[in-house]
């Protein structure tokens, strides 16, 4: 029955290209459907993906072939649980691509792959250089370092920390983008990000996502 | 054997073993559930479809005419097929089962009556009687083989005392290719006052069978089994017995006259035939015989039984491997039953299929006999006419490569 619902998936997704499997896509469902409705499956299916694969094996290592038939239950039950956990992981992947635009932030990503992995592991593509202006005594600028530090952690993106209200000279930096910041944020204020590379900036108090994708977004 | 440039010719008249299957040639080991086709019968039955698509028997324009006298024609070949005295011995059925089924309908058992079969009954020749046995409470004898899977003559003597209205037995099983001693079995069973069908579905199709030598009294036998089309078979029957039986299914065709109440039914074997019939199928099913006639049953027998010996030797020389069935191959025809320690029977089959060896796997319709030796099934490799050594020895090395999977 598990071969046959793993079946079904499998040759669901080769009958797009091959009718030979759309057939046995359809007696993989007819298989499932009729066992959800508690009524034996009596196609042999199971057992014949089991031997024609046995039967292919056979051509390139009788040894394995010979292995893989003595012990073809707990296999398939083992491969059956990798295939469950793969399609969980791809989903997952899935997830991050649609939101931070790397399947795998901070690694390879299939679904990218134009995102080059950095020597300091950063997230995929990001070149552009970050900084953060805040108070000493704010107390949300505050609230940020440990959030600003995960985020530094997980992706490898480091900010400049820039002082506002004792440094003068951070403060006539501060001026130059306030301009954006007036734009993006409608007022001045602190904590602020602002990426240099796309003069975008954010501020207030923000979690680690919202920072991620800022990254992402502005790298 | 049959000699190599016979045997080519033989193999040309068979369109799917050029033809193979996506190119890549075919070997047809499963001729005990159905035969290939020869192109001669295909060609008599589009001939039939193409020229002449009427009735027998009824209408008495060209076409009409034209299929009544090839009918009737096919009958004549049948007969002389299976040694009829009578051309009206022959009733065209769709196959053995129904055949057999006439004869349990028909027959008039009544409460207390006995029928005999044998151990290594096909469904077909057993579910009638255990039908009957509970419908009418006539009783089922079965005669069980000796270790080596032969009939016993002393165990069926004993069997066939009194009561026995009908031995039904198979005359050449499809488990393991054994034919029983019919002679003596058919003198035994007279001498007790018994009828004697043979279930011929593998016998008439790969050797000799004359039922006038053999003294039987009813035949069956599938068209689909000896080359010719599916769902056509014949039952013989002694005419005196047939003339007396009542048909199990009435009809059209059957009747030479009706008021609202009241029918004078045909002479055999037309009572038999209710409605219009396959009438290519007779057609084609004559062809087949003929086809066979002219190879020779002799020749086909001892082809397929040389051949058995050559796969049987190398087969048992194969590690774990065990032949179902008597010992001496010369008993069992050309019919290889077999299994294979540590392998189910299914997946050799499969495994052999992906090579394009096709053979048949499972309880072959003789579970009662499986279920009785607590066998889960065999893969089974039945022979035909047209198989040659060297498919034997293709089929023989991919054993012998799955077999070490066990
Ligand atoms: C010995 C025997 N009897 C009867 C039958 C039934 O034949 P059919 O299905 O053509 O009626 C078969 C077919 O496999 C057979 O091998």
């Amino acid at each position: 029955m598990i071969l046959c619902l793993v079946a079904m998936v499998i040759f669901g997704v080769l009958g797009i290209f091959s009718a030979k499997y759309r057939e046995l896509a359809k007696e993989a469902f007819g298989c499932v459907f009729k066992t959800i409705q508690l009524k034996p499956c009596d196609t042999k299916l199971d057992q014949r993906i089991k031997s024609k694969l046995i039967a292919k094996l056979m051509k390139y290592s009788p040894w394995l072939a010979k292995l893989t038939y003595k012990n073809f239950y707990i296999l398939s039950w083992i491969f059956t649980l990798l295939f469950f956990g793969s399609m969980a992981y791809t989903a997952y992947s899935l997830y991050n691509l649609a939101v931070y635009g790397s399947c795998s932030p901070g690694s390879f990503c299939v679904f990218n792959p134009n995102a080059n992995i950095t020597e300091d592991n950063n997230v995929c593509n990001i070149t552009g250089k970050f900084i953060e202006f805040y108070g000493a005594e704010c107390p949300h600028c505050n609230k940020m370092i440990p959030v600003v530090a995960q985020v530094e952690n997980e992706t490898g993106v480091h900010f400049d920390k820039l002082e506002i209200w004792h440094n003068d000279t951070n403060k006539n930096i501060y001026l130059i983008y306030s301009e954006y910041i007036n734009r993006d944020c409608g007022s001045l204020g602190i904590p602020t990000f602002v990426a240099l590379k796309t003069n975008n900036s954010m501020c207030g108090e923000k979690t680690v996502d919202e920072l991620k994708t800022f990254i992402i977004q502005n790298g | 054997m049959i000699p190599d440039k016979e045997l080519e010719r033989i193999r040309s008249d068979f369109p799917i073993l050029s033809r193979g299957i996506n190119g890549k040639p075919l070997i047809y080991f499963d001729n005990a559930c159905m035969s290939l086709r020869p192109k001669q019968v295909m060609q008599v039955m589009n001939q039939y479809y193409e020229e002449y698509p009427a009735c027998a028997g009824r209408s008495i324009h060209k076409l009409g005419k034209a299929v009544t006298d090839r009918v009737a024609e096919a009958r004549k070949t049948m007969a002389k097929f299976l040694g009829a005295k009578r051309v009206e011995e022959i009733v065209f059925t769709r196959n053995t089962t129904e055949a057999i089924n006439l004869i349990s309908h028909s027959l008039d058992f009544k409460r207390g009556d006995a029928v005999v079969t044998s151990d290594r009954e096909h469904n077909s020749n057993l579910l009638p009687w255990q039908f009957l046995s509970k419908k009418a409470g006539v009783e089922h004898r079965v005669v069980y083989s000796n270790d080596n899977m032969e009939f016993d003559l002393e165990r069926f003597e004993e069997a066939v005392g009194k009561g026995v209205k009908l031995v039904s037995l198979v005359h050449t099983s499809n488990l393991d290719g054994y034919t029983l001693p019919a002679r003596e079995i058919i003198k035994i069973s007279h001498e007790h006052g018994s009828l004697v069908m043979l279930d011929g579905a593998q016998s008439a199709s790969h050797k000799q069978v004359d039922v006038r030598k053999l003294d039987v009294d009813f035949f069956a036998l599938s068209g689909h089994k000896m080359l010719g089309p599916s769902g056509m078979g014949v039952l013989y029957g002694r005419y005196e017995l047939l003339e007396k039986l009542e048909p199990f299914m009435l009809g059209g065709d059957t009747v030479q006259s009706s008021t609202y109440d009241s029918h004078v039914l045909l002479k055999p074997p037309e009572k038999f035939e209710a409605g219009l019939q396959n009438y290519a199928g007779s057609m084609g099913l004559a062809e087949a015989a003929r086809y066979i006639e002219k190879v020779g049953r002799e020749k086909i027998e001892k082809h397929e039984n040389e051949l058995n010996k050559f796969i049987s030797e190398r087969l048992l020389q194969i590690k774990g491997t065990s032949i179902i069935g008597p010992k001496q191959v010369e008993l069992r025809g050309g019919v290889v039953s077999f299994n294979i320690e540590g392998l189910n029977h299914h997946d050799v089959a499969i495994m052999l299929d992906e090579s394009n060896i096709m053979v048949r796997s499972g309880q072959h319709c003789v579970h009662s006999w499986f279920n009785a030796h607590n066998i889960p099934g065999c893969v089974r490799a039945s022979l035909y006419i047209y198989n040659t050594k060297e498919e034997a020895e293709k089929f023989l090395s991919k054993v012998a490569e799955i077999a070490k999977l066990g």
